[in-house]
């Protein structure tokens, strides 16, 4: 079947001018060929050869089309009946947003409303999603971590050949630049941690940016040197530190916010630094929780241990 | 002024959705999928949500994709890693 013009275009504008992937990884990406629907793939060539195959396939084509057009008007439709963006007869214009916009920072003390209302007032959700984190990290940890289990002497002797020869041969460049980038990385991520109830960021960016920064070192300097200062027993401690401490925190607020006992944490001056009460602490937790969380994905998809 | 730059983004962001489907190698696939997120990263900063537009450019544009790089260097789908003829 020959391709339309403005397919094939298309297709070697994205493809650029290199080697096309090898078969089996085509069924990876689900899409044997892009003559073939989805549909018709699943189906298998088996079915679809001989006289009516292409009947068939044609067939498939025009109701797959047709679907994804019924499926996007039905959504169009819908957008169309929602009310105007920010007017006032909006759902979401109500009680609730009126009082975490005017009683925020009196309440919570972060001149940041965002981060008022997802750690403090939402903190119960933002905690849920902090235990979605851990358990990630442990499924991850559980099911690539190489032990004596899973593991030969051969594939240790590879990996210990493999390190020997990164040692030797390392990146100059790479070397170099990480040593001017990491420290500026590192400040960032910390920056944007314990600024979070200031200015806008808080704890799973920064922590995104303090797991790259981690994650970088260990690309350009080894992962000896990142175990230097991060090995397993201190992972340990940060991550189940770091959970149990938002835990105690959010479960007092909501303990002392839902009998309305007066809250012992200081709010202090709103916009210094030590402010906000709960949420400075409860970024700085969320913020290692990440940091170690992405750390740990990267090290145990490439290597199988910390 | 601000309205064509969102236009142009917006455009962008369609761009990177269609491509990143119809490439058939892996490796486009996921430089496509940053650019897709460092627009959407912009559109935020444009729509007033800087929170959102910091964790966007962290998250899905830096992590995600050393995560899905790491995972094509496990299939050995990257030229010049072990494995690949």
């Amino acid at each position: 079947m020959k391709k339309p013009l403005w397919y094939e275009k298309l297709e070697h504008w994205v493809e650029g001018d290199g080697p096309t992937l090898k078969e089996p990884a085509a069924h990876v990406e689900g899409k044997s060929s892009p003559a073939d629907t989805p549909s018709a793939g699943n189906l298998g060539p088996s079915l679809l050869r001989g006289s009516g195959g292409s009947v068939l396939s044609w067939l498939t084509r025009v109701f797959a089309i047709a679907c994804c057009l019924v499926f996007a008007l039905l959504m169009i439709a819908t957008v169309a009946y929602l009310p105007r963006f920010g007017g006032e007869d909006v759902p979401a214009e109500n009680e609730t947003v009126r009082r975490y916009i005017e009683k925020g920072l009196e309440e919570v003390g972060a001149t940041n409303l965002v981060t008022n209302i997802i750690l403090v007032y939402r903190g119960f959700d933002t905690y849920g999603e902090s235990c979605v984190l851990f358990l990630g990290a442990t499924a991850v940890i559980m099911l690539l971590e190489a032990d004596s289990k899973n593991t030969s002497e051969e594939d240790e002797k590879e990996l210990e050949l493999s390190d020997m020869l990164d040692n030797q041969a390392r990146n100059q460049i790479l070397g170099h630049i990480a040593t001017i980038l990491m420290p500026v990385v590192m400040l960032y991520g910390l920056y944007i941690l314990c600024n979070g109830h200031l200015s806008p960021g808080g704890g799973f960016a920064g922590g995104s940016i303090l797991g790259g920064a981690l994650i970088l070192c260990e690309n350009a300097f080894g992962v000896s040197r990142v175990r230097s200062f991060f090995n397993h027993r201190i992972y340990h401690i940060i991550k189940v530190g770091a959970l149990i401490l938002y835990a105690v925190l959010i479960c007092y607020t909501i303990y002392v916010g839902a009998n309305g006992l007066p809250n012992i944490i200081p709010l202090g001056k709103p916009g210094s630094i030590l402010s906000a009460g709960i949420i400075l602490p409860i970024n700085i937790a969320v913020g290692l929780e990440v940091a170690c969380t992405m750390y740990a994905f990267y090290t145990y998809f490439g290597r199988g241990e910390l | 002024m601000k309205a064509v730059f969102e236009i142009i983004l917006m455009l962008g962001l369609i761009v990177c959705a269609v491509a990143a489907n119809f490439t058939k190698k892996l490796l486009p696939t996921i430089i496509i999928y940053a650019a897709f997120g460092t627009m959407l990263s912009v559109i935020w900063l444009l729509l007033n949500a800087p929170d959102l537009a910091i964790t966007e450019a962290a998250v899905g544009v830096g992590i995600d994709s050393i995560l899905f790089l790491l995972a094509l260097r496990s299939m050995h789908r990257i030229d010049g890693t072990e494995d690949d003829e």
